[in-house]
């Protein structure tokens, strides 16, 4: 079965730091991938590497079997991945619901001159826009603040947010990068939920990396890890909890 | 939804507009220039304010596109009016005149183009330098092209320029930005503005949305150029250096960057201003410098920035009109 | 064949230019490298300090009547740090509350500190807005006089002067305490802070030597072209950014490389193309480098964190 998401020999170097050596990966259709490892270990590099903020120095990525190593980061999402940033960046002055109709673009079926011109056939498509946007905040519990301004909103809130705003972009592929980053416990049940509802109820492939164990553990069924820019272990959880490498990975950290 | 609110303002306003011109005769010609100059401010202020205000770019160059409408519209109506109108035209030459308005506005957009697709990979400071030197590269260009006058100027220009013109385009420039920025492209823009790499990561092309913003701006400065020379009948290249650029600067800023009231507002208040500071005419400049400096230190985000929400504007205005 | 025989004149002629604006760019440069922002009013420093040279000359002058050369020294002196307060009050009051805002609102300010220099300026109880004629300070000789190469005392003494200020600009970043301090600020400022720099004092310190350079640049920029105005600062002011971003915006090195290329490639096109196209030509290399290599010869790329 070709991977939906496939890494072949990624390489890219910052001048004279080699952040991700030689990485390759495939990650299948319906699949809940988590990629863990220390700190600096280059995690959000890949992130970057697939969504085109990064361009790989050799190696390439394969989205449906098509390169995309080269493309900027739109033309990624246009062909169907979606991610959100570990420092959340929210649209600040647009109001909650405004910030997932931006997602909305790359989907319009009017151009420019008809929403100056507010033809009716902008109108039907602004309203398409709003329904669609209006249905993702319902069924994630956004409703409540939807014209409210994501500046003031509570973390956790403000990160269901960011991941509704890319789901928004009706993806094939959604990578988080460290949801549970500064979630209460119970946030975080809610977020394992959320994720959960997004791979049964929209069928979307998702990639996560996250310093949580428990979190990691619970929900992924496959793990691969990065240390110093270099896949130095996959498998099932159990598998990587016992993982001699691993462990001596992050047995230099203290948490 | 607006539904169908904006077309009724903009037939409305067009309506007044053609209304009042009747009486432009009956001002007093002091007052009537005053009032053109603040329509012709506004479109240049309302075009800035797409780019500064709503995508967040900083352009310092504006006076360029203003410059390259304006000579284009120019050498159109000097050069062939007495080709087509041997006779005065009732109705031949309002057209020609509307036809060369857009030639500008079209020539200044393609410039626009031109300087948007370099530079908009630049960011803050150094976009607002390269835009300034654009713009003096304008300038000076030209003042080489001797069949527009050169450094003495281009003089013998139809007056053209009538009320009804510049305030239609008044009305037609708030009505794009208004409904562009009220539809999802618009918040697109201000998408950009906030958080560029968010932009591009939800599958926004920021670089084709902000050379979009530099062209549509471009445009209407290039028309609010071709207004301004028809009316003056005079114009030379010093009269779009980059301090020209800086004083639309200042009514974006001073009107809050994203506001279109901020705009009119502030285009009406700069343009008065120094008329009724005409007795202490030295002191204007200085004063202007000083409010620019206060304005930055106490209110940066001008006297309506800061953030609307339309959707709950609108919602507001609905429920308004809703209980009655 | 033309050009070659001028060849060697414009060369000292645009060497002479460039070594100006190297002084005012360094300012520009370091103000950059300590605050990330470019000082738009720096220019009209320069301006300040041509006026404050021109109406010392009739009290200092007379004090030296057999040594021009000490005379015009003390002028330049007391330019430097009239103007070298002068930033250090502007920065102050105009650009340390507005710190913490986004970098546009800063370069907003200096605008508006920049047009208020000017048309304060040009208030008739200032400097007035008619340019005034700079007194001269040295006789006018011509030391060389070749066929093709004629060098004045003014020329040289200008090189001269740059030259010292450099090197005691070198001096002072390399080898003093606060210049290191002015570099690590440049670096790091957070770490910088953390290892007990004091960044107020340190950018104070900055902007007063951006500007006292400035003011040397504009005095000995107006014994060689003597017409002064309040307005005289804008275009040099704009050159010699050109010529810092072109060395590398933040690289000392670079201003001072940045300079020279600006007032060569400047007397060149006056001299073998036209002189009005020098402006526009300025302008393009800016635009030129902004696009293609926008850390310019010296310069390091910054990027922002995803």
């Amino acid at each position: 079965m070709q991977p939906l998401l496939e890494l072949r020999d990624c390489t890219i170097r910052f001048g004279g730091l080699t952040a991700v050596f030689n990485l390759s990966q495939s990650i299948y259709a319906g699949e809940l991938v988590g990629l863990i490892g220390p700190n600096g270990a280059g995690k959000t590099t890949v992130f970057n590497i697939i969504t085109g903020e990064y361009k790989p120095t050799l190696g390439d990525v394969l989205f449906h079997g098509k390169s995309i190593a080269h493309q900027p980061p739109y033309a990624i999402t246009k062909a169907g991945i979606a991610r959100t940033f570990q420092n959340i960046r929210l649209f600040n002055s647009l109001s909650a619901i405004d910030n997932v109709i931006v997602a909305y673009n790359k989907n319009l079926r009017t151009g420019l001159l008809s929403a100056i011109a507010h033809t009716p056939a902008e109108m039907r498509d602004e309203k398409r826009v709003m329904d669609d946007a209006m249905n993702m905040l319902a069924m994630f519990d956004l409703t409540g603040v939807k014209d409210d301004f994501p500046g003031n909103f509570p973390y956790g809130i403000q990160r269901r947010l960011e991941i509704v705003r890319a789901l928004a972009t009706k993806p094939e592929l959604l990578l988080l990068d460290e949801p549970a980053a500064g979630l209460n416990p119970t946030e975080k049940v809610e977020l394992m939920q959320l994720i959960t509802k997004i791979r049964e109820e929209l069928n979307i492939t998702v990639l996560l990396i996250d310093h949580d164990m428990k979190f990691v553990m619970g929900m992924c069924k496959r793990i691969f890890v990065l240390d110093y820019g270099e896949k130095i272990a996959e498998g099932p959880p159990e598998e990587i909890r016992s993982n001699p490498r691993v462990i001596e990975a992050y047995l230099g950290e203290q948490e | 939804m607006r539904a169908y609110r904006d077309k009724l303002l903009l037939l409305g306003g067009i309506a007044a507009v053609l209304l009042g011109s009747r009486y432009s005769s009956a001002i007093n010609p002091y007052y009537f220039q005053i009032i053109i100059y603040i329509g012709i401010n506004i479109i240049l202020a309302e075009s800035l304010n797409l780019i500064n205000g709503f995508t967040g770019q900083f352009s310092l160059g504006h006076a360029g596109f203003m410059a390259v409408g304006a000579y284009t519209s120019s050498a159109i109506t000097y050069y062939l009016r007495p080709i087509l109108f041997a006779e005065p035209s009732t109705f031949g030459e309002p057209v020609f005149f509307l036809v060369a308005l857009i030639a500008g506005g079209a020539a200044a957009a393609l410039i626009g183009m031109l300087v948007g697709v370099p530079s908009l990979r630049l960011k803050g400071d150094y976009l607002a330098i390269v835009t300034l030197g654009f713009g003096e590269i304008i300038r000076v260009v030209l003042q080489n092209l001797n069949f527009v006058g050169g450094p003495r100027g281009f003089s013998g220009i139809p007056l053209y320029t009538t009320f009804a013109w510049t305030y239609v385009f008044v009305i037609v420039i708030i009505f794009v930005v208004e409904n562009l920025m009220r539809s999802p492209y618009g918040k697109a823009f201000l998408a950009v503005r906030d958080n560029e790499i968010a932009a591009e990561a939800m599958g926004i092309n920021t670089t084709k949305f902000k050379v979009t913003a530099f062209v549509i701006a471009a445009f209407f400065a290039g028309i609010a150029g071709g207004l301004f020379a028809h009316y003056l009948t005079y114009i030379k290249p010093d009269m779009f250096t980059f301090l020209k650029s800086i004083e639309i600067v200042v009514m974006v800023i001073l009107g809050g960057m994203g506001s279109t009231v901020g705009a009119v507002f502030a285009a009406i208040v700069l343009t008065v201003m120094p008329e009724l500071l005409r007795t202490v005419a030295e002191y204007r400049m200085v004063i202007y410098a000083l409010v620019l400096i206060l304005l930055m230190l106490t209110r940066p985000q001008g006297i309506f920035g800061g953030r609307v929400n339309w959707t709950k504007l609108g919602a507001r205005l609905k429920g308004a009109r809703n209980k009655k | 064949m033309e050009f070659l025989r001028e060849l060697p004149q414009q060369l000292i002629n645009g060497i002479s230019l460039g070594s100006i604006y190297a002084l005012i760019a360094l300012g520009y440069t370091m103000v950059y490298g300590v605050l990330r922002f470019i000082n738009f009013a720096h220019g009209d420093v320069f301006m300040v300090g041509a006026y404050i040279g021109c109406l010392c000359i009739p009290l200092i002058m007379p004090m030296f009547p057999n040594e021009p050369v000490i005379g015009g020294l003390f002028v330049i002196l007391t330019a430097m740090m009239a103007c070298a307060g002068l930033g250090v009050v502007i920065e102050r009051l105009a650009y340390r509350p507005l710190r913490s805002r986004p970098n546009l609102t800063m370069l907003i300010t200096a605008i508006g500190v920049s047009l208020f220099l000017e048309y304060t300026g040009q208030l008739p109880f200032i400097f007035g807005p008619t340019p005034r004629s700079f007194p001269m300070m040295v006789e006018y000789k011509n030391v060389i006089r070749l066929p093709d190469l004629v060098v004045s005392t003014n020329q040289i003494l200008v090189l001269a002067g740059s030259l010292v200020l450099m090197a005691g600009l070198r001096f002072i970043v390399n080898h003093t305490r606060i210049g290191t301090a002015m570099r690590a600020l440049a670096m790091n400022k957070t770490a910088a802070s953390l290892m007990g720099v004091n960044l107020d004092k340190v950018i104070s310190f900055t902007f007063a030597l951006g500007s006292a350079l400035a003011a040397a640049a504009g005095v000995m920029y107006a014994t060689m072209y003597p017409k002064i105005d309040p307005l005289m600062g804008i275009l040099p002011g704009l050159k010699a950014f050109v010529a810092a971003v072109l060395g590398g915006i933040g690289s000392i090195p670079g201003a001072l490389v940045g300079g020279l290329i600006i007032g060569i490639v400047e007397t060149f096109t006056t001299a073998f193309l036209s002189s009005t196209y020098r402006d526009a030509i300025v302008f393009g290399i800016l635009i030129v480098i902004l696009i293609f290599k926008p850390s310019g010869i010296f310069g390091k790329r910054a990027s922002e964190k995803v």
